[in-house]
């Protein structure tokens, strides 16, 4: 083929598949905002605004984009409560003083709409993005997986077992099956009690409440009463 | 053909201070990697002086810049000699090159000094910073558009070249805008980023491959002209619709799925053609290298840009595997090594393909050259081989057992990321500095011999 022919199908063929690609953009864009992405509030907008300004992106991934120095957000409130949301992120070091977190100094209503814009982002279809672990804990649940459990949760980011992880804000779990914590009991329907919701159990508690399925939560216990 | 051991065109000596800027800004865009890669291992170092986001986004910043840098100052060599023409105006592109310093001066600014973000990766730089990039970008349109227009020369070198440099300035009007949306702010933004590195920087790269190949080893213009089309038409042809690979998780319809998978899965098809194209023009050149520096960049940027972009990139490219890997040190593998390979190995190639001749020698001293070369491509491969590692283990216990974020990148990640740090500072370090010092050397010892007016 001469240079010509080449140059022409290579002007033609890009306009073309750019004009196949402005028209997918419509399409997804206007799918994006009416139903794949939850409606969007002043409060998600001016979350949004404060998670762009303070750069929390370039540490943090969201939408699996971003600095992958500290964990994705896209999911966080499955993970997290509204509530244990707002004090970490007005102030990391106090609920957990050796979070390499940095304060970011902010003020209650950009705290408020911080929890907002995650709550809009939970929100998003993202065709089943993250996927579920591949680790199953139906039937033979057992200590095992309960401490396989501890270390999905992230337990192990404020707790400590056997000499290993942070000393605080959480206490040192290792005798928690044998020895009390706190003048608080430690038998099996009190544990699981206490991660349904720790604040029920102790107002002011710095510990979140962790979502847990049930397999998951007995797994835990189950892990924390035989750690003697 | 011989090669011609001094500019034809004295307006093509404005490529020098572009390079010149380009290598010392490489330097630092090195120096903050290594910076951050230590923050990942020890993360209270200087948490609250430079904390890790103000240091990646230097360092990502400093890439795009000193990249696309080294491809202006390409360009500007390059074309005068495809239009046998001088340059449109020679003034105009010294003070392109300073509204562009000034726009990446004040954006790191702001983000060191007074922490503005606009808080996309790559493209963090606060406003006005953005509207003065745009400007430097249109200057530079300008002058080669008009130098192009003016010769009537449209060769396929500078119709594609210019046709890159044309696409990817349109694309940065993109980062003017922003959406309240987040998924549709992350549309377009993937339009930017995608377009560039997979589609108009692509065309850049090849047009100064293609225009080096030729230099370099004489083969015949016709035949690289009509590959060059061939290949860059397959770049768009896969790569724009390529695209829906970005376009799985973060809120889109799910035929991206499909799409995306459909033709990003031939991605890698253009990018062997190049590489093979290369070789094939080495092995039947037609004049001896009489510079082994610019040859082994070259040849080397045929295979990092196979390799790096092509098979890293296909490998996580399906939606079966990437749902798995998004947003991995997976991505930071790829990232690193189709960069290095793609675009860093080949602004170097014409960096020492063009520098002596500026400075009109024909033959340089080659020793310290080489081992910048091999010192910085050891250690690329070390740290690409040390991420790669990092995002496998980083897969299997973050998301597929499930194990928390923090336990796995504490615990598990960062021994890895350790050896990042370690291969980055004891031989990407040192290979970047050695070339920042020949590239001094090569200017100091050349200008001993003044140039024929």
């Amino acid at each position: 083929m001469t240079e010509k022919s080449l140059r022409s199908i290579f002007i033609v063929g890009t306009v073309l598949f750019l004009g196949v690609l402005v028209v997918m953009s419509r399409d997804s864009v206007s799918q994006l905002v009416s139903g794949r992405t939850p409606a969007l509030t002043s409060d998600v907008a001016a979350g949004k605004r404060v998670w762009q300004g303070k750069n929390c992106n370039d540490c943090h991934t969201i939408l699996g984009i971003g600095g992958y120095y500290a964990p994705d957000l896209t999911k966080v409130m499955e993970r997290r409560d509204a509530v244990w949301l707002a004090s970490w992120l007005a102030d990391p070091q106090a609920v957990n003083p050796a979070t390499t977190m940095p304060n970011q100094r902010l003020a209650a209503a950009d705290v408020t709409a911080l929890v907002s814009f995650f709550q809009w982002v939970g929100g998003i279809n993202t065709n089943d993005w993250p996927p579920q672990p591949r680790l199953s804990l139906g039937g033979g649940a057992d200590t095992a997986s309960g401490a396989v459990v501890f270390q999905q949760k992230g337990c192990s980011a404020c707790h400590r077992v056997a000499g290993k992880g942070p000393v605080g804000p959480g206490p040192d779990l290792t005798r928690i099956g044998g020895t009390p914590y706190d003048a608080l009991p430690n038998t099996p329907e009190f544990l699981a009690k206490w991660l349904e919701n720790p604040q029920a159990q102790k107002p002011g508690t710095v510990m979140p409440r962790i979502p847990l399925i049930p397999a998951e939560r007995d797994a835990l216990v189950r892990y924390l009463t035989s750690l003697k | 053909m011989t090669t011609v051991p001094q500019p034809r065109h004295p307006s093509q000596r404005v490529a020098y201070a572009f390079f010149v800027a380009a290598a010392i800004l490489f330097l630092l865009q090195v120096l903050f990697g290594l910076l951050i890669a230590a923050q990942y291992v020890w993360p209270t170092l200087l948490m609250n002086e430079l904390p890790f986001n103000v240091g990646r986004a230097t360092h990502l910043n400093l890439l795009t810049f000193w990249s696309l840098l080294g491809l202006m100052g390409a360009t500007y060599y390059l074309v005068p000699d495809e239009t046998d023409s001088e340059l449109a105006s020679v003034p105009l592109a010294y003070v392109q090159l300073g509204v562009m310093l000034l726009a990446g001066v004040g954006a790191l600014v702001s983000l060191w000094f007074f922490g503005q973000s606009r808080g996309k990766p790559f493209t963090e730089a606060a406003m006005p910073w953005p509207w003065v990039i745009a400007l430097g970008a249109v200057l530079f349109l300008v002058n080669v558009g008009a130098t192009i227009v003016r010769a009537r020369r449209w060769t396929a070198i500078t119709v594609v070249l210019f046709g890159g440099m044309t696409g990817l300035s349109l694309l940065y009007l993109i980062n003017l805008g922003t959406s309240a949306n987040l998924a549709v702010d992350y549309y377009w933004w993937w339009w930017l980023i995608h377009l560039w590195v997979e589609g108009t920087w692509e065309l850049v790269a090849a047009a100064i491959m293609a225009y080096l190949l030729i230099t370099l080893t004489g083969v015949e213009r016709a035949r690289m002209h009509r590959w060059l089309y061939v290949e860059v038409s397959l770049v768009l042809f896969t790569g724009i619709i390529g695209i829906g690979h970005h376009y799985y998780w973060i809120g889109t319809p799910r035929y991206w799925l499909l799409w995306g998978a459909l033709f990003s899965a031939f991605e890698p098809i253009p990018i062997a053609l190049m590489a093979w194209d290369a070789f094939a023009s080495m092995k039947h050149r037609r004049v001896e290298p009489t510079n082994r520096v610019a040859w082994y960049w070259l040849g080397g940027s045929a295979i990092g840009h196979l390799l790096g972009a092509g098979v890293w990139g296909f490998a996580m490219t399906l939606p079966q595997i990437n749902k798995w890997t998004h947003g991995t040190q997976l991505t930071a593998s790829h990232g690193h090594f189709a960069f290095y390979g793609a675009f860093a190995m080949l602004v170097l190639a014409a960096v020492y393909t063009i520098l002596p001749r500026l400075r009109g020698v024909e033959r340089v001293p080659e020793r310290r050259g080489l081992q910048a070369f091999w010192l910085m491509t050891a250690g690329m491969l070390a740290m690409v081989t040390a991420f790669t590692i990092a995002g496998v283990v980083q897969v299997y216990l973050n998301r597929m057992l499930g194990l928390d974020f923090m336990t796995v990148r504490t615990q598990y990640v960062g021994f890895w990321i350790f050896w990042v740090w370690l291969f980055g500072l004891s031989l990407f370090l040192p290979g970047c500095a050695l070339y920042v010092r020949d590239f001094f050397a090569l200017t100091r010892k050349a200008s001993l011999r003044p140039l024929p007016s």
